[in-house]
């Protein structure tokens, strides 16, 4: 089998036992929606602070929901010994690794969508340009999704997974944060062409990610 | 706090932390070797 | 044997002349090179605070070739990770006095504990990666599963912290405040003062080579004996086993 239809095989393994659960639909994205209404409680009411944060807050948000994305990725191959189904099904670590990646990344695009709306809704922005916005988003969404996904395994059969994956990740992403929030400050609030630094910035993230997490995955899901 | 303050407070805490990890592994290498017994 | 990386003699010495030198150190941190013309006394922090800056970023670098070296298939060797270990934990202890020393000095010079600046901000990301690496290491595994992972995990760190750097230097200068702060951490300096900086920088290479191997060496006594406590469990279980 070649790697691409090795990739969509676990790619669509994930998203269909999403579908099933509907964890992301039914807690991811409310978290992610709870996270800015708590954000909003947070700050002044008025809404011009909420305005000017409001790429921050959302990316903030994004990042939270990752964890959450990434923890579920990998509590869905702790049960039955699924782990080693994956080891053993003579599938490889790089077509794994981006078939996890790439489910992880398409939930966060979900839940990207529909908290992008409310920020337009509720923290009241206007999505002005809209291919800079979206090529940064995509960037940063993939660059995360590796990372996580590559924590993800490195932490798969440890009991403190769930404490242990943030305080690694986090700061990893940090780049991603910093990038993508200004990307969108500059699309939303700003000289839109100056957001296109910045998704190069995230392309390399993300380009760099994959690749590590291609190489790394296999050699990680042994020791799992 | 004037500067002098400051800058004795740095070089105190430096050292300070620096030789109390000194007198730490010190200290747990000489237990490890004692438990480790005669060789 | 993996179980210490300078021979006993050499490891003395260089203690002695790790005390020797960080005593020198302090006699012309502290007394014999002059205050500086803007910033008087706070100067002096710097003497250490960008030795500890520099080994900070070392130790990081040295953790990086262990995992490098460990993971390699052709160089593995339980040194290598027990190497990456031990440079790690003094690495964390380095960045952690970097940045309280870089917070003791800028008060009194900027007026403020903290400024964003590219250099600070990369250091208390390394802060966090170190952090995350030592809790990795803490994780009773198998020798073998835990060195594959934290060496993984050290080269992912050791590869994120040019791209933190880069992007909020970047960020930093786009606000332009960064000048006004860049220029007084980039103050010239000559003389009496540039050497007491380099010997600074000598004399904690000095301190962290001599650490890191004492550092090593506990490390390889407590792997070993956690070695044999496993063995020996085994084979009373074993005992217990079979009549």
């Amino acid at each position: 089998m070649n790697l691409w239809r090795e990739v969509r095989l676990v790619a669509a393994k994930d998203l269909r036992i999403e579908a099933r659960s509907r964890v992301t639909v039914q807690q991811i994205i409310p978290f992610g929606l709870i996270v800015l209404l708590l954000f909003a409680f947070a700050l002044d009411p008025d809404r011009g602070i909420l305005r000017r944060v409001a790429p921050g807050l959302f990316w903030v948000t994004v990042l939270l929901a990752a964890l959450l994305a990434v923890s579920r990725s990998f509590a869905i191959e702790a049960d039955n010994g699924a782990r080693d189904g994956l080891r053993l099904s003579g599938l490889d670590g790089p077509a794994l690794f981006l078939g996890k990646a790439a489910a992880v990344a398409v939930e966060l695009l979900a839940l990207e969508i529909v908290l992008a709306a409310t920020v337009v809704l509720v923290y009241g922005i206007q999505l002005n340009t809209l291919v800079p916005l979206v090529l940064a988003t995509l960037a940063a969404t993939v660059g995360v999704a590796a990372t996580g996904t590559l924590y993800g395994v490195l932490a798969a059969g440890l009991r403190v997974r769930e404490t242990l994956v943030p305080v690694l990740l986090l700061p990893v992403v940090a780049p991603v944060l910093l990038g993508a929030t200004r990307a969108w400050e500059a699309a939303i609030d700003g000289v839109p062409s100056d957001a296109w630094p910045w998704v190069a910035l995230l392309a390399v993230f993300a380009v760099l990610f994959t690749a590590i997490g291609m190489l790394a995955f296999g050699p990680l899901l042994e020791e799992a | 706090m004037n500067f002098a303050e400051y800058v004795i407070t740095g070089w105190v805490l430096t050292g300070v932390v620096l030789g109390g990890y000194w007198l730490w592994i010190v200290q747990r290498t000489k237990r490890a070797e004692r438990s480790r017994g005669p060789e | 044997m993996s179980d210490r990386l300078l021979k006993p003699q050499v490891s003395k010495v260089l203690g002695w002349l790790a005390l020797a030198s960080l005593v020198v150190l302090a006699l012309f941190g502290l007394w014999g090179a002059p205050p500086d013309a803007v910033q008087g006394d706070a100067q002096r922090l710097m003497y250490l605070h960008v030795p500890a800056a520099w080994i900070a970023y070392l130790a990081f670098g040295v953790t990086a070739l262990g995992s490098a070296l460990w993971l390699w298939p052709r160089t593995r060797a339980t040194v290598w990770d027990r190497l990456a270990g031990a440079s790690a934990e003094l690495g964390v202890i380095f960045t952690a006095l970097t940045l309280v020393l870089g917070s003791l000095w800028g008060r009194p010079v900027w007026g403020v504990w903290w400024v964003w600046d590219a250099r600070l901000v990369t250091t208390a990301v390394l802060f966090f990666l170190y952090l995350g690496y030592l809790a990795l290491r803490r994780i009773p595994s198998s020798p073998e599963a835990r060195a594959k992972r934290c060496a993984i995990a050290a080269l992912i760190a050791f590869v994120d912290v040019p791209i933190v750097h880069f992007s909020v230097n970047w960020w930093r200068t786009l606000h332009q405040q960064g000048t006004v702060f860049n220029a007084k951490l980039d103050a010239e300096i000559h003389g009496v003062m540039a050497f007491t900086l380099w010997f600074g920088v000598l004399a904690f290479t000095v301190l962290y080579v001599y650490l890191l191997d004492r550092r090593y060496r506990l490390l390889a006594l407590d792997e070993d004996r956690e070695d044999r406590e496993v063995q020996q469990a085994i084979a009373e279980r074993v005992g217990a086993v079979t009549p």
